[in-house]
C-alpha cells in the first residue's frame, strides 16, 4: 500500500495555520521544504512533519517588475533563502530595499519567515522573508 | 549516465532551421500552420543530408505548450505526412526553450541502441498567433501579450515556485550570484550585455534567415539617440524588466522551426552527401526556480560535466559554443563552467571581441536567441544546425575563421531542463 499522503494541502493547511513545516526523512534526517513524497538526499520515502525554525539566509535575489502573477501586479523582490535546515527556498522579501543593488555585497544576510495570506479566496497562506539587517 | 555510453557510433548528416519570423507577416512564414512550418525545416535537412521522408524511420517532434498554444494534443501523428512519412511512428515532446536538445538526445538514443538507423528530431513554434480550436490551423487570431506570459507562467511550478517570474527572475538570481563572486556591478553586466547584442546583430544581419534587416547604428538613429549604447541602455528602448534585465536581453520572440537528422555510421556512409558529424557526449538534468539560488548551479555542471565525460573532452578542447544566450546567464555561468572562458573573465568577453566569428571563444554565430531570434521548440536546433554547417565551413560570411571540430551545445529550458551535446567531426 501507498505511504503517499497530501503533502502538498496538508502543508499550505499547516501555513493557514501560522506553522512553517518540512518533511523529515526517518531515515537519514534530511528535511525537505518544501515537501515532496521522496527525500531527495537519500531516495527513502518514509517522511514525517516538522516544524521549522523559520529562519534562513537571503544568498540571491531578483526583483519582479512584471508582478507576482497570479497573485497582484505590483512589483516584488524575490529572494533565495537558504533555510538554517538546509533547504533552498524562493519567496517574496517583505520591506526590502528599494535599491536592491546595495544587498549585493553584503550576501548572505540573515532572514526570518513569516506566513501571510497571499488569496483570500482559496485561503492560501505562504512564507515570505524579512531580512534582520 | 549509463556505464556503457552509446552503443554506436551516431552521427547528424542533415540540420536546418527555417527563416524565423512572424507567421501573420514574415513572407517566407505567411499563411503557414504549424505543419508547414516544421516541414520547411524537416525537408530542408533531408535535402541537406540527400535523402527523402521514406528514409527516415521515425520522428521525434518538439512543440513547446502544443495544448495552450496551438489547441492540439497528441498531435505527432498530424505531422508524418508532411514529412513524407506516412505511417512512421513519431514522439511528441517539451522542455521549454531546451526542446531541440533533448528532441536530439532521444534521436540519437534510438539510433545508438539499434532500435532505428535513421531518426529525425524536429521543432516547431508559432508564437505570435494561435489557431482557432478545431479549425484548419491556418485559420489563426493574434496572440496578446497577456496570453503569452500566461504560457509562461504554466512553466513556474505553482505548488511551491512562487512567487517566480519566469523567465527573468532565475537568471538574475544565478547571475546575482556570480556578480557577488567576483565583485561586479550591475553596470558591469548591462555593459556585458550591450556588447553581445551588438555581436549578435552583426551575426545576424549575416544570416539570411533572419527577419531582422536593420543595425543597431541605424535603429538608434531612427530614435534619435546619438549612440548605439544610449540607445541599447535607454529605460524606453531597453526598458528593465528585472533587477539587471531589460527587454532586449530576453530574447525576440519569433516563429520558426528546426530540424536536425541522425543516423548509423553504416546509414552515413550508404547516403549522406556531406561529412557526417558525430554525437560524441549527452547529458542533461532538471532543476527547479529554487535551485538556482546555488551558486554554482550543480544541474548545469551535471548536463555539461556528463556531455563532455561521454565525449572525453575538456574546455581547451572546444573550438565552438553553442549556448541559450536569453538573459546572458549562460554566457558568464556555463561557458565559464565549462572552461571555454576564464573565471571571473566571461563577462568581459563579449567586450573584447572573443566571442564573434572571428575571436578566439566564438558563441551562436546564427545571432542567437538575442537577433535572430526565439522560436521556443526550435531554439537550440538552430544552434545545432548552425554548429554543423559551421563545422562544414558552410556558414559564409559569418564563417568561423578557425573550422570548428569540437562543438559544445549547452542549453537550459523553463521549467527547468538542462541538456548538453558534444559534436565532432572524426
Amino acid at each position: 500500500m501507498s505511504d503517499v499522503k497530501a503533502y502538498m494541502k496538508e502543508w499550505y493547511d499547516y501555513l493557514a495555520e501560522g506553522k512553517f513545516m518540512g518533511l523529515r526523512c526517518k531515515k537519514c534526517g534530511a528535511i525537505e521544504c518544501p515537501p515532496y513524497a521522496a527525500c531527495n538526499t537519500c531516495g527513502a520515502h518514509d517522511m514525517e512533519w516538522v516544524e521549522l525554525s523559520g529562519d534562513a539566509e537571503l544568498v540571491t535575489f531578483s526583483r519582479s517588475l512584471m508582478g507576482n502573477y497570479p497573485y497582484g501586479n505590483d512589483d516584488i523582490l524575490i529572494g533565495w533563502f537558504r533555510l538554517a535546515e538546509g533547504p533552498l527556498f524562493s519567496a517574496e522579501i517583505i520591506d526590502g530595499p528599494e535599491n536592491e543593488e546595495e544587498l549585493l555585497p553584503k550576501l548572505p544576510i540573515k532572514a526570518k519567515v513569516e506566513i501571510v495570506c497571499i488569496e483570500e479566496k482559496n485561503n492560501l497562506y505562504f512564507p515570505k522573508f524579512r531580512l534582520q539587517s | 549516465m549509463g556505464k556503457q555510453g552509446l552503443q554506436r557510433g551516431v552521427s547528424i548528416i542533415g540540420a536546418a532551421y527555417s527563416h524565423m519570423g512572424v507567421q501573420a507577416t514574415t513572407p517566407e512564414l505567411k499563411d503557414f500552420s504549424e505543419r508547414e512550418l516544421a516541414a520547411t525545416a524537416a525537408l530542408e535537412a533531408m535535402d541537406d543530408a540527400g535523402i527523402t521522408g521514406q528514409d527516415v524511420d521515425a520522428f521525434v517532434l518538439g512543440h513547446c505548450g502544443p495544448n495552450f498554444y496551438a489547441k492540439a494534443m497528441s498531435e505527432a501523428p498530424f505531422f508524418a505526412d508532411w514529412f513524407g512519412m506516412h505511417g512512421k511512428p513519431g514522439w511528441l515532446h517539451d522542455e521549454a526553450c531546451a526542446t531541440s536538445v533533448f528532441g536530439t538526445q532521444q534521436a540519437v538514443a534510438m539510433v545508438a541502441s539499434g532500435m532505428y538507423e535513421c531518426v529525425m528530431a524536429v521543432n516547431v513554434g508559432i508564437n505570435t498567433t494561435a489557431p482557432l480550436a478545431s479549425r484548419p490551423p491556418f485559420l489563426r487570431a493574434p496572440i496578446d501579450n497577456d496570453f503569452f506570459w500566461e504560457g509562461m507562467y504554466y512553466t513556474v511550478e505553482p505548488a511551491y515556485d512562487k512567487p517566480g517570474n519566469a523567465g527573468v527572475g532565475e537568471a538574475e538570481a544565478a547571475i546575482m550570484g556570480y556578480l557577488k563572486q567576483y565583485g561586479y556591478s550591475f553596470d558591469d553586466y548591462d555593459r556585458m550585455m550591450v556588447d553581445y547584442l551588438k555581436n549578435q546583430n552583426t551575426n545576424v544581419l549575416n544570416n539570411p534567415k533572419n527577419h531582422m534587416s536593420q543595425s543597431f547604428e541605424e535603429m538608434a538613429k531612427d530614435m534619435d539617440c546619438d549612440s548605439v549604447d544610449e540607445f541599447l541602455l535607454s529605460d524606453i528602448f531597453n526598458p528593465r524588466v528585472g533587477s539587471i534585465l531589460r527587454s532586449r536581453y530576453l530574447g525576440l520572440a519569433c516563429d520558426g522551426s528546426a530540424a536536425v537528422i541522425v543516423c548509423s555510421d553504416e546509414f552515413a556512409k550508404a547516403h549522406s552527401l556531406k561529412t557526417p558529424i558525430r554525437i560524441t557526449g549527452m547529458g542533461a538534468a532538471t532543476n527547479v526556480i529554487r535551485d538556482w539560488g546555488e551558486y554554482p548551479m550543480s544541474a548545469a555542471k551535471k548536463s555539461n560535466g556528463e556531455a563532455m565525460g561521454m565525449a572525453g573532452i575538456t574546455g581547451a578542447d572546444i573550438d565552438y559554443m553553442a549556448i541559450h544566450d536569453c538573459c546572458g546567464a549562460e554566457l558568464i555561468l556555463d561557458c565559464e563552467q565549462v572552461g571555454y572562458l576564464e573565471p571571473g573573465q566571461g563577462i568581459h568577453a563579449a567586450s573584447q571581441g572573443r566571442l564573434a566569428p572571428d575571436g578566439d571563444k566564438p558563441i551562436n554565430t546564427s545571432g542567437g536567441r538575442l537577433q535572430l531570434g526565439h522560436p521556443a521548440a526550435g531554439a537550440l536546433g538552430i544552434e545545432i544546425a548552425e554548429a554543423v554547417h559551421q563545422m562544414r565551413g558552410e556558414c559564409g560570411p559569418r564563417q568561423i575563421d578557425k573550422l570548428p571540430k569540437t562543438t559544445l551545445i549547452s542549453c537550459y529550458g523553463a521549467g527547468f531542463s538542462e541538456a548538453a551535446l558534444v559534436l565532432q567531426t572524426m
